[in-house]
Parts: structure tokens; sequence; C-alpha cells
């Protein structure tokens, strides 16, 4: 059975609520910490430097500490209110339109630190906006959940891709190294690739093959193309425990719904 | 089943970003489109590739008097005496116990990768970096960050060091080193 565009919109969606809900306690908890304010990171004061005078000026009263908190605040409630809303099979186009609007102002306010969980939650969060919005479409509401199946592909084919041009992950010391420090390293697991250089390349060597090869996973027969998802769901479960990038996980595991529609109708149009 | 104008013009949206998506994972190309895409609505999906990023970045200074003299490289030889040991700015206290759930320390140590990085590529494309690097808004976070945490009536100086690995012996390396900078007046 295959999930109509619909569902798989709404799947993705929901999943890119719960990690905007997580990713906004902890930039909540940030806050908390003065990292928002005059001595912190993210400091105003220094930031509105980065824009013309005029424009900051423009954008001084909801750029201060005090106001970050409350979109912060209202970020997870629209969060939540999604997940609320969808659950009773209703439409979400105003917290939708308000987390597109909130990107908008974090993009202008957050210069350092953002992350490729962030980028995904973007993409869905808009084609959900458009969904909804458009919901009796349904080539509006296909093209939107085609849109993130092809997203979610390209991310794997790029990545594997750009791996195929780095010495270290050719030579298949490159997760030895980035397991080595502590930013994005796992001591345990830093030690075993020291021991074991094999392992190491055989890691190497299957990221590189499981992510440039993604684009198979439309054209294989089923059950054999289900590597590709399952192989995903143990990637980035690896990912989110072994290099604390917790964003990952739920955010593009949640697009495979949109992924296993992207192929239907790839196939279909392939007549395979 | 028909088309109508307007489902049309939303399916073309929809391929036309996805073809720019695309065209943006080259780097030449994302370095010129990257300028206009004020919104971060083109993703990079090359995630620690092709050069993975394996180093540790760390903010550290030191402070001496504030009538000391500091004002050229020559001078702070000769100091070594008068300067307190290197401390680090550290956030330990945002480290939590389930990372892979709760993990608010990330985006710190994100961020400081993200200024240390725009350091790199700016210090690669301009060979006179050195000269403006104190007048870029990076150079002023940093120094703003530090000035928060330096003793009252001292002058600091900040550096940016790699380090790599977990050993408490680790060699780190100085990646990028500060002027000296009057700390705040009580």
């Amino acid at each position: 059975m295959v999930l109509s565009s619909f569902a798989a919109i709404h799947i993705a969606v929901a999943c890119a609520a719960i990690g905007t809900m997580i990713t906004t306690a902890e930039t909540i908890r940030l806050w908390v910490a003065g990292a928002f304010g005059h001595e912190g990171l993210w400091s105003w004061r220094l930031i509105k430097e980065g824009y013309s005078p005029s424009t900051a000026a423009l954008l001084a009263p909801i750029m201060s500490e005090s106001a970050v908190l409350i979109i912060l605040m209202a970020r997870f409630l629209c969060s939540v209110s999604i997940i609320v809303l969808y659950v009773f099979r209703s439409s979400a186009i105003g917290p939708l339109f308000s987390l597109v609007l909130i990107h908008i102002f974090m993009r202008l306010r957050s210069k350092w630190g953002g992350e490729g969980g962030d980028q995904m939650i973007t993409l869905v969060v808009i084609s959900g906006l458009v969904a909804d919005t458009w919901r009796d479409e349904s080539a509006i509401v296909n093209a939107a959940a085609l849109f993130i199946g092809a997203q979610i592909t390209l991310s794997y084919v790029a990545s594997g891709t750009a791996k195929l041009f780095g010495p270290l992950w050719r030579s298949g010391h490159a997760l030895q190294k980035i397991m080595t420090q502590y930013t994005y390293g796992h001591h345990w697991l830093s030690q075993r690739l020291i021991r074991f250089p094999i392992l190491g390349r055989i890691l190497c060597y299957s990221v590189i093959l499981f992510e440039a090869s993604f684009f198979l996973f439309i054209v294989l027969p089923m059950p054999i193309a289900l590597i590709y998802p399952i192989g995903g769901i143990v990637f980035h479960g690896a990912i989110s425990f072994f290099m604390r990038l917790n964003l990952f996980f739920i955010v593009f595991v949640g697009t495979y719904p949109c992924l296993f529609f992207t192929r239907e109708v790839f196939r279909s149009w392939l007549r395979l | 089943m028909e088309l109508s104008t307007f489902k049309v013009f939303a399916i073309m949206v929809f391929s036309v970003w996805f073809l720019m998506s695309i065209l943006y994972q080259v780097n030449w190309i994302s370095s010129w489109i990257g300028r206009y895409d004020y919104l971060s609505l083109l993703p990079k999906w090359t995630f620690f590739a092709p050069n993975p990023g394996t180093y540790d970045h760390h903010i550290i200074y030191r402070e001496c008097g504030a009538n000391v003299d500091t004002s050229s490289p020559d001078k702070w030889l000769n100091l070594s005496s008068r300067l307190s040991p290197w401390q680090e700015l550290s956030y330990a206290d945002l480290e939590s116990g389930i990372p892979f759930l709760w993990n608010p320390k990330r985006r710190m140590t994100k961020a400081i990768s993200d200024i240390a990085n725009s350091f790199a590529a700016a210090s690669l494309r301009h060979s006179a970096f050195s000269q403006y690097m104190p007048f870029t808004l990076e150079y002023f976070l940093i120094t703003h960050l530090v000035q928060q945490k330096a003793t009252p009536n001292t002058q600091f100086q900040w550096a940016i060091v790699r380090s790599h690995g977990f050993s408490e012996n680790r060699q780190s390396h100085p990646f990028l080193v500060s002027k000296f900078h009057l700390s705040n007046v009580t």
C-alpha cells in the first residue's frame, strides 16, 4: 500500500514539528544561559553591525533579548499545535505560516550555528504550508511531496558524491578522524576505529556507497529497495547517537514517506 | 487532468527550487548564488565532505596589567612573566547526560566552528586578511565575548586554537591570535 501525497507530507511535517520542538527547547536553554543577551554569542548589539543602520533600526524592536524569548516560545507552541491539528485532521496553515516567518526571523537573528537539520525543516515546513493551503489541488500536493522526496534523495547523493572527492574519505580515515574530536566525536568508537583500521575503511566505503547510490531506491524492485530506507534509519540513528546530532534522525527519517511516494511516481513514469 | 495556470506556476516553483538546489551543491556556484540567498532557502547537503572537519575549536584568552606596553607583537615575546596563563572560554554548563536526545551545547560549538572557518576562508581568499581582520564582525564578536569574562581593568588577548583527539596531552595549535584589548573598566 502506498501513502497518499497528502499523508506523506503530513508525516514529514509532524516529524519536522517534533524536531522544531526539540531544537527550540534547546535554544531556550541557550537563551537562559545568556547566549542572546548583550554578553552572549548571538548578541544583537553585535549582529546588527552586519546590517545597514536603517535595516538594523527597523529590526531592532523584534530582535531584543526578550523578543527572542517570546518568538522562541511562539515557535514551540506552533510546533505543538501542528501536531494537535494533524491528530484532529485539521489544516495547520496558521502555525505553518508562523513557522515560516519565524524561520526568516531566526535566519536574520542567528548568524552562526545552523545545521543540516534546520535546512530540511525549512523545506518541509514550506512544502507543508503549500500542501495545506491548496489541499484540494492534488497536483500541487503531489508536487510538494515530490519536492521533499527529491530533496532527501539529493541530500544523500550530493553528500556521497562529495565524499568521493575527499582524500580522507577515499583513504578510509575520515570516520576515525571525525570520531577523534570532542565536537562530533565519540571516545569509545574512536578507540575501536584506531585499533581496527579496517573497520574504519569498511564504514567509510559503506557510507559513500550508501549515499552516492541512494537514487537506486527508485529503480530497484521491492523488497531489495528497502535496503536504502532501512540503511537510512540505521545511518541517522548512528549519527544521532555517536555524533549527538539529535535533529537529524527525526527530521530526515520523517521525510521517508515522501521518499516512498516519489519512488511510486517515478516508477510509474518510467513504467517500471 | 487539466492544469490551471496557477497549478503550473506552483509546480514550476518547486521544479526551479529543486534545480537550483542541485546547482547549489557545486562550490563555485554556491559561493556565487549564496550571496543572494538571504533566507537560506537553498540547502547545502555536502555534510562532512569532501574534507570533514576533524578539529575542535577553542577560544582561549590571557590577561596582563592595563599599563603594560602591548602595542606590537615584538613586545609580546618579552611579556611572559607578566601574562596570566591561557584559560578557555568554557560552556560546560550546557553539557547534557543524554546528548543524543538533548544537546543545546552543539549550537554553541557549531557557531564557534563557523566563526573559525569564516576566518580561515577569508584568509585564503585575501592575502591581506590579517590587516583588516580586526575590523570584521567575527573579530568584534569574539573580542566582545572575552571582554565579558576578562578581569576588569586589565588587558586581554584571545586566540582560537585547534585540537584533535581526546587525550589530555593532545597538541593544540594556535589558529588565530588577536591583538591586546582593554577589558571593561569598573
